[in-house]
Protein backbone atom coordinates (compact mmCIF):
# COMPACT_ATOMS: atom_id res chain seq x y z
CA UNK A 1 0.00 0.00 0.00
CA UNK A 2 2.84 2.61 1.04
CA UNK A 3 4.42 1.30 -2.89
CA UNK A 4 1.35 2.32 -4.16
CA UNK A 5 1.08 5.54 -2.40
CA UNK A 6 4.58 6.80 -3.65
CA UNK A 7 4.18 5.11 -7.20
CA UNK A 8 1.06 7.65 -7.42
CA UNK A 9 2.81 10.56 -5.83
CA UNK A 10 5.45 9.94 -8.40
CA UNK A 11 3.03 9.81 -11.28
CA UNK A 12 1.05 12.70 -10.37
CA UNK A 13 4.70 14.89 -9.41
CA UNK A 14 6.06 13.50 -12.78
CA UNK A 15 3.18 14.54 -14.91
CA UNK A 16 2.92 17.61 -13.24
CA UNK A 17 5.87 18.59 -14.79
CA UNK A 18 4.22 18.32 -18.00
CA UNK A 19 1.17 19.99 -17.41
CA UNK A 20 -0.86 16.68 -16.95
CA UNK A 21 -2.45 14.99 -14.46
CA UNK A 22 -3.95 11.06 -14.54
CA UNK A 23 -7.39 9.96 -13.75
CA UNK A 24 -7.76 7.08 -11.56
CA UNK A 25 -8.44 4.58 -14.46
CA UNK A 26 -5.13 5.62 -15.67
CA UNK A 27 -3.56 5.62 -12.89
CA UNK A 28 -4.55 1.39 -12.13
CA UNK A 29 -3.04 1.38 -15.93
CA UNK A 30 -0.06 2.30 -15.06
CA UNK A 31 0.49 0.44 -12.03
CA UNK A 32 -0.44 -2.56 -14.26
CA UNK A 33 2.38 -1.77 -16.23
CA UNK A 34 4.79 -0.80 -13.61
CA UNK A 35 4.23 -4.17 -12.40
CA UNK A 36 5.06 -5.82 -15.58
CA UNK A 37 7.98 -3.47 -16.76
CA UNK A 38 9.23 -2.07 -13.40
CA UNK A 39 11.27 -4.55 -12.83
CA UNK A 40 12.78 -5.28 -16.05
CA UNK A 41 13.76 -1.44 -16.08
CA UNK A 42 15.36 -1.67 -12.95
CA UNK A 43 17.09 -5.12 -14.17
CA UNK A 44 18.18 -3.07 -17.08
CA UNK A 45 19.56 0.07 -14.30
CA UNK A 46 21.37 -2.51 -12.25
CA UNK A 47 23.05 -4.09 -14.99
CA UNK A 48 26.43 -3.22 -15.52
CA UNK A 49 27.20 -2.55 -19.42
CA UNK A 50 30.11 -0.34 -18.54
CA UNK A 51 32.19 -2.87 -20.60
CA UNK A 52 30.07 -2.36 -23.67
CA UNK A 53 30.92 0.18 -25.69
CA UNK A 54 28.27 2.71 -27.28
CA UNK A 55 27.98 2.05 -30.85
CA UNK A 56 29.22 5.36 -32.56
CA UNK A 57 26.82 6.33 -35.58
CA UNK A 58 24.54 3.39 -35.30
CA UNK A 59 23.03 2.77 -38.93
CA UNK A 60 20.85 0.02 -38.11
CA UNK A 61 20.69 -0.90 -42.08
CA UNK A 62 23.77 -2.69 -41.77
CA UNK A 63 25.92 -4.43 -39.51
CA UNK A 64 28.25 -2.63 -36.91
CA UNK A 65 31.21 -1.49 -38.50
CA UNK A 66 33.32 -2.30 -35.02
CA UNK A 67 34.15 -5.89 -33.87
CA UNK B 1 -11.61 -18.41 -64.91
CA UNK B 2 -13.02 -21.16 -62.72
CA UNK B 3 -11.13 -19.94 -59.30
CA UNK B 4 -12.33 -16.71 -57.70
CA UNK B 5 -10.20 -13.81 -58.43
CA UNK B 6 -9.78 -13.20 -55.30
CA UNK B 7 -8.52 -16.50 -53.70
CA UNK B 8 -5.59 -16.40 -57.28
CA UNK B 9 -2.31 -15.79 -55.14
CA UNK B 10 -1.03 -11.96 -55.99
CA UNK B 11 1.44 -13.09 -58.33
CA UNK B 12 -1.67 -15.10 -60.34
CA UNK B 13 -3.53 -12.13 -60.18
CA UNK B 14 -0.78 -10.24 -61.65
CA UNK B 15 -0.13 -13.06 -63.96
CA UNK B 16 -3.68 -13.37 -64.83
CA UNK B 17 -4.06 -9.51 -65.75
CA UNK B 18 -0.89 -9.54 -67.89
CA UNK B 19 -2.08 -12.32 -70.17
CA UNK B 20 -5.38 -10.67 -70.26
CA UNK B 21 -7.16 -13.27 -68.71
CA UNK B 22 -8.08 -11.19 -65.65
CA UNK B 23 -10.27 -7.86 -65.82
CA UNK B 24 -8.66 -5.46 -63.29
CA UNK B 25 -11.97 -4.30 -63.22
CA UNK B 26 -13.72 -7.05 -62.61
CA UNK B 27 -10.74 -7.91 -60.17
CA UNK B 28 -11.59 -4.60 -58.13
CA UNK B 29 -14.86 -4.74 -58.27
CA UNK B 30 -14.46 -8.28 -56.92
CA UNK B 31 -11.79 -7.22 -54.29
CA UNK B 32 -14.64 -4.54 -53.04
CA UNK B 33 -17.61 -6.50 -52.87
CA UNK B 34 -15.48 -9.49 -51.02
CA UNK B 35 -14.62 -6.38 -48.21
CA UNK B 36 -18.32 -6.04 -48.21
CA UNK B 37 -19.14 -9.54 -47.96
CA UNK B 38 -16.62 -11.30 -45.24
CA UNK B 39 -15.37 -8.12 -43.37
CA UNK B 40 -17.88 -7.56 -41.22
CA UNK B 41 -17.02 -10.80 -39.04
CA UNK B 42 -13.69 -9.64 -38.65
CA UNK B 43 -13.24 -5.70 -39.15
CA UNK B 44 -10.05 -5.46 -40.79
CA UNK B 45 -10.55 -2.80 -43.21
CA UNK B 46 -10.74 0.72 -41.93
CA UNK B 47 -11.68 2.45 -44.78
CA UNK B 48 -12.14 1.48 -48.33
CA UNK B 49 -12.63 4.16 -51.31
CA UNK B 50 -13.66 2.83 -54.99
CA UNK B 51 -13.63 6.09 -56.36
CA UNK B 52 -10.06 6.59 -55.69
CA UNK B 53 -8.95 3.35 -56.79
CA UNK B 54 -10.74 3.23 -59.74
CA UNK B 55 -8.99 6.31 -60.60
CA UNK B 56 -5.58 4.37 -59.54
CA UNK B 57 -6.24 1.67 -61.84
CA UNK B 58 -7.21 3.69 -64.80
CA UNK B 59 -3.65 5.58 -64.27
CA UNK B 60 -1.95 2.59 -63.37
CA UNK B 61 1.55 1.93 -65.33
CA UNK B 62 3.21 -1.16 -66.75
CA UNK B 63 4.56 -2.64 -63.56
CA UNK B 64 4.80 -6.25 -61.52
CA UNK B 65 1.99 -5.53 -59.74
CA UNK B 66 -0.67 -3.60 -62.97
CA UNK B 67 -4.32 -3.39 -62.11
CA UNK B 68 -3.36 -5.57 -58.59
CA UNK B 69 -5.25 -4.25 -55.60
CA UNK B 70 -3.60 -4.17 -52.49
CA UNK B 71 -4.14 -2.54 -48.95
CA UNK B 72 -2.03 -0.39 -46.48
CA UNK B 73 -1.98 -0.31 -42.93
CA UNK B 74 -3.34 3.17 -41.25
CA UNK B 75 0.04 4.47 -41.57
CA UNK B 76 0.57 6.02 -44.62
CA UNK B 77 -0.21 9.09 -46.50
CA UNK B 78 -2.89 8.25 -49.33
CA UNK B 79 -3.25 11.65 -51.98
CA UNK B 80 -7.14 11.36 -50.83
CA UNK B 81 -6.53 10.23 -47.45
CA UNK B 82 -4.35 11.19 -44.26
CA UNK B 83 -3.23 8.20 -41.76
CA UNK B 84 -5.13 7.77 -38.89
CA UNK B 85 -2.82 5.37 -36.63
CA UNK B 86 -5.71 3.18 -35.70
CA UNK B 87 -6.79 6.28 -33.53
CA UNK B 88 -8.76 9.35 -33.90
CA UNK B 89 -6.13 11.04 -35.64
CA UNK B 90 -2.02 10.69 -35.75
CA UNK B 91 -0.12 13.38 -34.01
CA UNK B 92 2.19 13.39 -36.29
CA UNK B 93 0.72 16.01 -38.37
CA UNK B 94 1.07 13.69 -41.15
CA UNK B 95 -1.18 14.87 -43.53
CA UNK B 96 -2.82 13.71 -47.36
CA UNK B 97 -0.68 13.14 -49.52
CA UNK B 98 1.94 10.62 -51.60
CA UNK B 99 3.90 9.01 -48.99
CA UNK B 100 6.72 7.27 -49.96
CA UNK B 101 5.17 3.53 -49.89
CA UNK B 102 2.36 5.13 -51.64
CA UNK B 103 4.69 6.32 -54.66
CA UNK B 104 6.79 2.59 -54.82
CA UNK B 105 3.03 0.77 -55.35
CA UNK B 106 1.85 3.06 -57.90
CA UNK B 107 4.85 3.13 -60.13
CA UNK B 108 4.40 -0.81 -59.81
CA UNK B 109 0.75 -0.43 -61.23
CA UNK B 110 -0.81 -1.32 -57.88
CA UNK B 111 -4.19 -0.13 -57.21
CA UNK B 112 -4.49 0.60 -53.49
CA UNK B 113 -8.01 -0.70 -52.27
CA UNK B 114 -8.27 -0.29 -48.38
CA UNK B 115 -6.49 1.39 -45.13
CA UNK B 116 -6.36 -1.69 -42.81
CA UNK B 117 -7.22 -1.71 -38.84
CA UNK B 118 -4.30 -1.47 -36.52
CA UNK B 119 -3.48 -1.74 -32.74
CA UNK B 120 -4.10 2.22 -31.47
CA UNK B 121 -1.04 3.99 -32.53
CA UNK B 122 0.64 0.65 -32.86
CA UNK B 123 1.27 0.44 -29.35
CA UNK B 124 -0.01 -3.19 -29.06
CA UNK B 125 0.61 -7.02 -30.67
CA UNK B 126 -2.82 -7.69 -30.03
CA UNK B 127 -4.81 -5.79 -32.41
CA UNK B 128 -8.09 -5.67 -29.94
CA UNK B 129 -7.97 -1.56 -29.27
CA UNK B 130 -8.16 0.44 -31.92
CA UNK B 131 -10.47 3.32 -32.89
CA UNK B 132 -12.05 1.32 -35.53
CA UNK B 133 -12.84 -1.30 -32.73
CA UNK B 134 -10.92 -4.19 -32.43
CA UNK B 135 -9.71 -6.63 -35.43
CA UNK B 136 -10.68 -10.15 -35.29
CA UNK B 137 -9.00 -13.43 -36.66
CA UNK B 138 -10.55 -15.12 -39.51
CA UNK B 139 -9.10 -18.41 -37.91
CA UNK B 140 -11.74 -17.55 -34.76
CA UNK B 141 -13.03 -13.88 -35.31
CA UNK B 142 -13.64 -14.07 -31.19
CA UNK B 143 -9.28 -13.92 -31.07
CA UNK B 144 -6.97 -11.29 -31.88
CA UNK B 145 -5.83 -10.29 -35.35
CA UNK B 146 -2.82 -9.37 -33.64
CA UNK B 147 -0.96 -6.13 -33.86
CA UNK B 148 -0.08 -3.60 -34.73
CA UNK B 149 -0.79 -4.61 -38.33
CA UNK B 150 -3.80 -6.87 -37.45
CA UNK B 151 -5.51 -5.86 -40.28
CA UNK B 152 -3.37 -6.69 -43.21
CA UNK B 153 -3.10 -9.93 -41.72
CA UNK B 154 -6.65 -10.66 -41.28
CA UNK B 155 -7.53 -8.97 -44.51
CA UNK B 156 -4.59 -11.08 -45.80
CA UNK B 157 -5.90 -14.46 -44.23
CA UNK B 158 -9.20 -13.65 -44.90
CA UNK B 159 -8.70 -13.21 -48.86
CA UNK B 160 -9.80 -9.80 -48.67
CA UNK B 161 -6.55 -9.07 -50.54
CA UNK B 162 -3.47 -11.12 -52.21
CA UNK B 163 -1.38 -8.88 -50.34
CA UNK B 164 -0.90 -5.93 -47.90
CA UNK B 165 1.48 -3.48 -46.64
CA UNK B 166 2.53 -4.10 -43.06
CA UNK B 167 4.93 -1.79 -40.19
CA UNK B 168 6.87 -3.82 -37.72
CA UNK B 169 8.56 -1.64 -34.54
CA UNK B 170 8.57 -4.89 -32.42
CA UNK B 171 7.44 -7.80 -34.30
CA UNK B 172 4.52 -5.80 -35.35
CA UNK B 173 4.35 -7.54 -39.00
CA UNK B 174 5.26 -10.55 -37.46
CA UNK B 175 2.80 -11.00 -34.72
CA UNK B 176 -0.38 -10.81 -37.11
CA UNK B 177 1.03 -13.02 -39.24
CA UNK B 178 1.93 -15.57 -37.07
CA UNK B 179 -1.57 -15.24 -35.63
CA UNK B 180 -3.77 -15.18 -38.81
CA UNK B 181 -1.39 -17.69 -40.64
CA UNK B 182 0.04 -15.65 -43.47
CA UNK B 183 3.51 -14.62 -44.51
CA UNK B 184 5.09 -11.53 -43.02
CA UNK B 185 8.77 -10.22 -43.89
CA UNK B 186 10.19 -7.18 -41.75
CA UNK B 187 12.28 -5.72 -44.31
CA UNK B 188 16.05 -4.75 -43.36
CA UNK B 189 15.66 -1.50 -41.54
CA UNK B 190 16.26 1.51 -44.44
CA UNK B 191 14.92 0.17 -47.29
CA UNK B 192 11.88 1.81 -47.36
CA UNK B 193 11.51 5.76 -47.82
CA UNK B 194 10.01 7.30 -44.66
CA UNK B 195 8.14 9.83 -46.12
CA UNK B 196 4.29 10.48 -45.43
CA UNK B 197 4.86 7.40 -42.95
CA UNK B 198 3.15 8.62 -39.48
CA UNK B 199 6.24 5.94 -37.56
CA UNK B 200 8.91 7.24 -39.96
CA UNK B 201 10.99 8.44 -36.90
CA UNK B 202 11.50 4.58 -35.81
CA UNK B 203 15.11 3.78 -35.62
CA UNK B 204 13.47 0.04 -34.70
CA UNK B 205 10.83 0.43 -37.12
CA UNK B 206 10.18 -0.47 -41.36
CA UNK B 207 7.82 -1.60 -43.29
CA UNK B 208 6.88 -4.88 -45.50
CA UNK B 209 4.83 -6.97 -47.48
CA UNK B 210 2.28 -9.48 -45.80
CA UNK B 211 0.86 -11.92 -48.31
CA UNK B 212 -0.41 -16.06 -48.30
CA UNK B 213 3.76 -17.29 -48.87
CA UNK B 214 6.69 -16.58 -49.36
CA UNK B 215 6.74 -16.06 -53.40
CA UNK B 216 4.05 -13.55 -53.01
CA UNK B 217 6.15 -11.52 -50.22
CA UNK B 218 8.78 -11.90 -52.47
CA UNK B 219 6.93 -9.78 -55.13
CA UNK B 220 5.08 -7.20 -53.19
CA UNK B 221 8.82 -7.19 -50.97
CA UNK B 222 10.93 -5.96 -54.04
CA UNK B 223 8.06 -3.18 -55.10
CA UNK B 224 8.16 -1.82 -51.08
CA UNK B 225 12.12 -2.23 -51.10
CA UNK B 226 12.63 -0.93 -54.70
CA UNK B 227 15.06 -3.34 -55.19
CA UNK B 228 14.40 -7.20 -56.52
CA UNK B 229 14.96 -10.01 -53.89
CA UNK B 230 16.07 -12.34 -56.21
CA UNK B 231 15.02 -15.96 -55.54
CA UNK B 232 18.25 -18.47 -54.01
CA UNK B 233 19.29 -21.82 -52.92
CA UNK B 234 17.66 -22.38 -49.25
CA UNK B 235 19.42 -26.23 -49.30
CA UNK B 236 23.10 -25.92 -47.00
CA UNK B 237 21.77 -23.25 -45.13
CA UNK B 238 23.30 -23.46 -41.53
CA UNK B 239 20.56 -22.34 -39.30
CA UNK B 240 21.17 -20.95 -35.38
CA UNK B 241 18.50 -22.26 -33.00
CA UNK B 242 18.70 -20.23 -29.85
CA UNK B 243 16.85 -22.90 -27.46
CA UNK B 244 17.98 -21.99 -24.44
CA UNK B 245 16.67 -18.07 -24.95
CA UNK B 246 14.11 -17.94 -27.62
CA UNK B 247 12.60 -21.97 -27.09
CA UNK B 248 11.45 -21.82 -23.52
CA UNK B 249 8.55 -20.81 -21.38
CA UNK B 250 6.33 -21.74 -24.93
CA UNK B 251 3.01 -23.36 -25.20
CA UNK B 252 3.69 -26.67 -25.75
CA UNK B 253 1.51 -26.85 -29.11
CA UNK B 254 3.48 -23.91 -30.71
CA UNK B 255 6.56 -25.17 -29.18
CA UNK B 256 6.13 -28.89 -31.04
CA UNK B 257 5.27 -27.41 -34.30
CA UNK B 258 7.96 -25.04 -34.70
CA UNK B 259 10.23 -28.11 -33.55
CA UNK B 260 8.52 -30.07 -36.38
CA UNK B 261 9.49 -27.41 -38.81
CA UNK B 262 13.18 -27.06 -38.17
CA UNK B 263 13.23 -31.17 -38.91
CA UNK B 264 11.51 -30.66 -41.74
CA UNK B 265 13.87 -27.81 -43.14
CA UNK B 266 16.64 -30.15 -41.84
CA UNK B 267 15.15 -32.79 -44.02
CA UNK B 268 14.92 -30.56 -46.64
CA UNK B 269 18.81 -29.89 -46.55
CA UNK B 270 19.33 -27.09 -43.94
CA UNK B 271 21.32 -27.70 -40.82
CA UNK B 272 20.85 -26.71 -37.23
CA UNK B 273 22.82 -25.87 -35.30
CA UNK B 274 22.78 -24.54 -31.46
CA UNK B 275 23.37 -20.94 -30.82
CA UNK B 276 23.67 -18.07 -28.38
CA UNK B 277 22.97 -14.38 -28.25
CA UNK B 278 24.46 -12.43 -25.98
CA UNK B 279 22.23 -9.54 -24.52
CA UNK B 280 19.36 -11.42 -25.00
CA UNK B 281 18.21 -11.08 -21.03
CA UNK B 282 17.42 -7.40 -21.60
CA UNK B 283 15.65 -7.58 -24.91
CA UNK B 284 12.40 -6.91 -23.52
CA UNK B 285 12.60 -3.73 -21.75
CA UNK B 286 15.41 -2.51 -24.49
CA UNK B 287 13.09 -2.95 -27.08
CA UNK B 288 9.93 -1.30 -25.22
CA UNK B 289 11.52 1.92 -23.93
CA UNK B 290 12.39 3.64 -27.50
CA UNK B 291 9.94 1.93 -29.06
CA UNK B 292 7.04 3.64 -26.98
CA UNK B 293 9.38 6.84 -26.56
CA UNK B 294 10.99 7.31 -29.43
CA UNK B 295 7.82 9.08 -31.22
CA UNK B 296 7.72 11.52 -28.54
CA UNK B 297 9.97 14.55 -30.39
CA UNK B 298 7.62 14.00 -33.46
CA UNK B 299 4.50 14.69 -31.69
CA UNK B 300 2.78 17.85 -32.04
CA UNK B 301 1.52 18.95 -28.61
CA UNK B 302 -1.39 20.73 -30.78
CA UNK B 303 -2.61 17.17 -31.88
CA UNK B 304 -2.12 15.34 -29.20
CA UNK B 305 -4.16 17.97 -26.98
CA UNK B 306 -6.68 17.14 -29.41
CA UNK B 307 -6.25 13.20 -29.95
CA UNK B 308 -6.15 12.57 -26.07
CA UNK B 309 -9.74 12.78 -25.13
CA UNK B 310 -10.36 10.08 -28.16
CA UNK B 311 -7.37 7.20 -27.18
CA UNK B 312 -8.65 4.08 -25.15
CA UNK B 313 -7.81 4.94 -21.90
CA UNK B 314 -4.88 2.32 -21.63
CA UNK B 315 -3.44 3.60 -24.84
CA UNK B 316 -4.20 7.26 -23.03
CA UNK B 317 -2.46 6.06 -19.88
CA UNK B 318 0.82 4.61 -21.72
CA UNK B 319 1.27 7.75 -23.44
CA UNK B 320 1.60 9.58 -20.18
CA UNK B 321 3.65 6.26 -18.12
CA UNK B 322 6.04 6.75 -20.64
CA UNK B 323 7.08 10.09 -20.31
CA UNK B 324 8.06 8.92 -16.47
CA UNK B 325 10.73 6.81 -17.98
CA UNK B 326 14.32 7.64 -16.25
CA UNK B 327 16.73 8.53 -19.10
CA UNK B 328 19.24 6.53 -17.94
CA UNK B 329 17.19 3.32 -18.72
CA UNK B 330 16.76 4.66 -22.58
CA UNK B 331 20.57 5.23 -22.17
CA UNK B 332 21.25 1.87 -20.83
CA UNK B 333 18.81 0.26 -23.55
CA UNK B 334 21.01 1.74 -25.94
CA UNK B 335 24.24 -0.08 -24.76
CA UNK B 336 22.26 -3.04 -25.18
CA UNK B 337 21.11 -2.62 -28.67
CA UNK B 338 24.56 -2.12 -29.06
CA UNK B 339 25.45 -5.57 -27.39
CA UNK B 340 23.20 -7.63 -29.33
CA UNK B 341 23.91 -5.70 -32.89
CA UNK B 342 27.53 -7.15 -31.95
CA UNK B 343 26.17 -9.97 -30.14
CA UNK B 344 24.14 -11.02 -34.12
CA UNK B 345 27.27 -9.83 -36.42
CA UNK B 346 29.35 -12.36 -34.79
CA UNK B 347 26.71 -15.00 -35.06
CA UNK B 348 25.79 -14.26 -38.55
CA UNK B 349 29.72 -14.78 -39.63
CA UNK B 350 28.73 -18.99 -38.19
CA UNK B 351 24.75 -19.49 -39.40
CA UNK B 352 22.92 -18.26 -42.12
CA UNK B 353 19.70 -17.71 -40.35
CA UNK B 354 18.51 -17.87 -37.00
CA UNK B 355 15.16 -19.45 -36.18
CA UNK B 356 12.53 -19.47 -33.11
CA UNK B 357 8.66 -19.03 -32.59
CA UNK B 358 7.00 -15.74 -34.04
CA UNK B 359 4.86 -16.08 -30.91
CA UNK B 360 5.10 -18.05 -27.60
CA UNK B 361 1.58 -18.95 -28.22
CA UNK B 362 -1.31 -18.98 -30.26
CA UNK B 363 -3.72 -15.93 -30.94
CA UNK B 364 -5.46 -14.83 -27.44
CA UNK B 365 -9.32 -13.99 -27.10
CA UNK B 366 -10.56 -10.32 -27.76
CA UNK B 367 -12.22 -10.26 -24.04
CA UNK B 368 -9.05 -11.33 -22.27
CA UNK B 369 -6.05 -10.83 -24.52
CA UNK B 370 -3.94 -13.06 -21.88
CA UNK B 371 -1.75 -16.09 -22.89
CA UNK B 372 -1.15 -19.04 -20.71
CA UNK B 373 2.17 -20.19 -20.72
CA UNK B 374 3.95 -23.25 -18.56
CA UNK B 375 4.63 -20.40 -16.15
CA UNK B 376 1.94 -18.64 -15.99
CA UNK B 377 -0.95 -16.33 -17.61
CA UNK B 378 0.59 -12.82 -19.40
CA UNK B 379 -0.69 -10.06 -21.12
CA UNK B 380 -0.08 -11.01 -24.89
CA UNK B 381 2.09 -7.65 -25.45
CA UNK B 382 4.38 -8.45 -22.55
CA UNK B 383 5.72 -12.08 -23.66
CA UNK B 384 5.31 -11.37 -27.08
CA UNK B 385 8.05 -8.25 -27.30
CA UNK B 386 10.75 -10.80 -25.87
CA UNK B 387 10.48 -12.83 -29.04
CA UNK B 388 10.23 -9.01 -31.53
CA UNK B 389 12.63 -7.23 -30.64
CA UNK B 390 15.64 -8.58 -31.20
CA UNK B 391 15.17 -8.00 -35.02
CA UNK B 392 14.05 -4.58 -34.84
CA UNK B 393 16.55 -3.27 -32.56
CA UNK B 394 19.54 -4.70 -34.41
CA UNK B 395 17.90 -3.88 -37.89
CA UNK B 396 17.97 -7.64 -39.63
CA UNK B 397 15.45 -8.67 -41.82
CA UNK B 398 12.99 -11.02 -40.22
CA UNK B 399 10.01 -12.93 -41.41
CA UNK B 400 7.06 -15.34 -40.27
CA UNK B 401 5.74 -17.76 -41.73
CA UNK B 402 2.67 -20.97 -41.07
CA UNK B 403 4.11 -24.36 -39.29
CA UNK B 404 1.29 -25.16 -38.07
CA UNK B 405 -2.55 -25.31 -35.93
CA UNK B 406 -3.18 -25.65 -32.56
CA UNK B 407 -5.67 -28.38 -31.89
CA UNK B 408 -8.24 -25.90 -31.67
CA UNK B 409 -7.01 -24.88 -35.23
CA UNK B 410 -5.51 -21.54 -34.79
CA UNK B 411 -2.36 -20.47 -37.12
CA UNK B 412 1.48 -21.60 -35.52
CA UNK B 413 4.25 -19.46 -36.91
CA UNK B 414 7.80 -19.49 -36.91
CA UNK B 415 10.39 -17.13 -37.24
CA UNK B 416 13.47 -16.73 -39.08
CA UNK B 417 15.90 -13.81 -39.11
CA UNK B 418 18.88 -12.86 -41.50
CA UNK B 419 21.82 -10.71 -41.78
CA UNK B 420 21.45 -6.95 -43.26
CA UNK B 421 20.34 -6.97 -46.44
CA UNK B 422 19.59 -11.07 -46.78
CA UNK B 423 16.47 -10.14 -46.80
CA UNK B 424 15.83 -12.52 -50.11
CA UNK B 425 17.09 -15.70 -47.89
CA UNK B 426 14.86 -15.40 -45.62
CA UNK B 427 11.90 -16.05 -48.60
CA UNK B 428 13.98 -18.75 -49.82
CA UNK B 429 14.07 -20.70 -46.76
CA UNK B 430 10.40 -19.86 -46.11
CA UNK B 431 9.71 -21.37 -49.61
CA UNK B 432 11.69 -24.10 -49.18
CA UNK B 433 9.23 -25.33 -46.22
CA UNK B 434 6.54 -24.50 -48.02
CA UNK B 435 7.45 -27.40 -50.41
CA UNK B 436 9.10 -29.98 -47.75
CA UNK B 437 4.75 -29.42 -46.29
CA UNK B 438 3.05 -29.40 -49.27
CA UNK B 439 2.30 -26.22 -48.88
CA UNK B 440 -1.07 -27.37 -46.61
CA UNK B 441 -0.13 -24.72 -44.44
CA UNK B 442 -0.01 -21.64 -46.31
CA UNK B 443 -3.04 -22.99 -48.82
CA UNK B 444 -5.36 -23.57 -45.72
CA UNK B 445 -8.14 -21.39 -45.97
CA UNK B 446 -9.73 -19.80 -42.63
CA UNK B 447 -13.01 -21.19 -41.85
CA UNK B 448 -14.22 -17.88 -42.42
CA UNK B 449 -13.35 -17.93 -46.44
CA UNK B 450 -14.80 -21.66 -46.05
CA UNK B 451 -17.89 -20.89 -44.50
CA UNK B 452 -18.44 -18.19 -47.22
CA UNK B 453 -17.57 -19.86 -50.08
CA UNK B 454 -20.14 -22.73 -49.07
Amino acid sequence: MQDERQFEQFVRAGLSQYGLSADEVELQVMKAAEVMYGPLRDALLASDLSDVPPEVALDPSRAPLEP
Amino acid sequence: MSEHPQDLTLREQARAIASGELDPTELLEATLARIEERDPAINSIADSFGNESARMLAEAPEGPLNGVPVAVKDQFALPWRAPRDGAFANPFGVGAGESGIYRRLRDAGAVVVAVTNMHEFGLGSTGHLSAYGPCGNPWDPARCAGGSSGGSAAATSARLVAGAVGTDGGGSIRFPSGYCGVTGLKLTWGQIPVDGFTHGYLSLGTAGPICRDAEDARLLGSVLAGRPLEAGMARGLRVGVPRLQFWNDLDPEVEQACAEALERLEDAGTRMHDASIEGAEHTVIATVLPLSMEGIPSTKPAAIAEVEPHLSPLIRALTKYQLLTPGAALLKAGRVRALLRRSLASLFAEFDLLAWPSLPAPAPPIADPRVRLPSGDYPADFVNVRLGGIANLTGVPALSLPCGFTRSGLPIGLQLLAPWGEDARLLDAAALLEEATERRYVDAAPPLAERAAA
